[in-house]
Formats: C-alpha cells, structure tokens, sequence
C-alpha cells in the first residue's frame, strides 16, 4: 500500500523527479509526507517550507490524514495569469 | 475546460454572444511582456496542476457567479510555451451592468494569480530561466536563494 506523491514547477526540477511512491503507514499525515521528502532531498527544503499541500487535488492541512492509494502534491507559490 | 495548450485567439474568444442579457462586457487578456524585474523576457513556460486547476478555475467562477449576478463567465488559461505578445490567460465577463461585470473580472484574475496550481518560468535573453513567484503572503518573498528558485542556465 503506498501513497502517490506529485511535485510541480520548481519543487519537481529540485527534486529531480516529478512522482514518487512512498509505502503507506496507518496515521500517515501530509507533514510525515514532507518530511520524507525533506530528509531524502535535502536541497528541497527550502521550497517544502513554503510549498502547499494537496491531497486527491484538494488543498488539505498539512496534520491531514492519508489513506492508502491517495494523491498527495505539494504546490510551491502559484504564479498564473 | 479552462486550460488550453493551444494558442488563444483574441477574436474567436470575443465572438458575439447570441444571449442579450447582459448590458457589460468586460474582457481581459493578461500577455507576455518582453520585460520582468529587469530583465529581458524571451517566453513562457505554463505548468499546471491540471485536474486541480480545472476544478478550481470552475469553482472561481462559480464563486464569482454567487457572489454578483452575471450572465455569463469564461476563462481560458494556457498551459505550455507562450511566446512574447501572445495571451497567457483570458477572461471574459459579461452582467446586466458594468460594476458586476468589473468586479467579478477583478475577483476571478485574483483567484487565478493567487490559488490556481499554475507556475510559469520565465526564458529570459540572458539564456537563464527561472520559475515565477507570486507570493501569496509575504512571507513567501522570503525564500532563501538556495531554494532552487534562482535563475539557472537553461
């Protein structure tokens, strides 16, 4: 059972990938997530700190429980328009 | 849909409504400048977030429609490489009246520029790139330069 993680923009060119699977544990929050990211991908941090959280492509709270085969993204500050 | 990969043409997405409704049309084309910070702008690269950024661009406008009584909204946003003078996003707006029509055209460049997954990266002359920020808080103006958003050889 894993979760699916999707980064974006300049969170995807830093970490080199722009999807990662990562197994799933009961209690698994959005934080857990970023701070799996942040120890494997140390230049990342930066951005993590000041990325959002999107869960099944929803803004979710970073505490936010995850399920089993849920979509998590982490949105660093949009710039559209 | 709201995201586009192909180029948006200023007259098709004018075309005269056949509903007589509404009294305002307000229309906005934001288009790639050949300058930011500074610097010389060659083009744009649009990323997006693509289901979350549909869905969100309906609710905006959804919201907007609840918020003033409009008889119709449009928005269409590029996604991939825009070249200078070209339209990176437009809005079209039409309400009985001219103060809706602005209002809700204002509401939705917002909700676009500030809670839309879309990033862009800037090519600029000098043969680096460099994503966009637009902060939502100003904190966010406060990313540290190790972050991976400087500009790089591109």
């Amino acid at each position: 059972m894993e979760v699916k993680v999707v980064l974006f923009a300049a969170l995807r060119d830093t970490v080199g990938q722009e999807e990662i699977r990562i197994a799933w544990c009961r209690g698994m929050t959005g934080q857990d997530v970023m701070g799996c990211l942040k120890q494997d991908f140390l230049s990342a941090g930066p951005l993590l700190n000041h990325a959002l959280i999107a869960v099944n492509g929803q803004y979710a709270e970073a505490g936010a429980f995850l399920m089993p085969g849920d979509e998590i993204a982490f949105l660093p500050p949009v710039s559209g328009g | 849909m709201y995201l586009t990969p192909d180029r948006i043409d200023a007259g098709m997405f004018c075309e005269a409504s056949a509903v007589f409704e509404a009294g305002a049309e307000v229309l906005f084309f934001g288009v790639v400048r050949d300058h930011s910070q500074g610097r010389k702008v060659l083009y744009l690269d649009y990323e997006a977030y693509e289901p979350m950024a549909e869905k969100l661009l309906g609710e905006a406008i959804r919201e907007a429609s609840s918020k003033w009584p409009l008889v119709h909204a449009r928005v269409l946003h590029r996604t991939g490489r825009v070249g200078l003078g070209e339209i990176a996003v437009a809005l079209r707006v039409s309400a009985a009246h001219r103060d809706e029509a602005y209002k809700a055209s204002r509401f939705l460049i917002e909700a676009i520029k500030h809670r839309v997954p879309i990033w862009k990266k800037e090519h600029f002359a000098d043969g680096t790139c460099q994503w966009s920020l637009c902060p939502r808080d100003p904190e966010n103006v406060k990313i540290p330069a190790a972050s991976g958003i400087e500009a790089a050889a591109c």
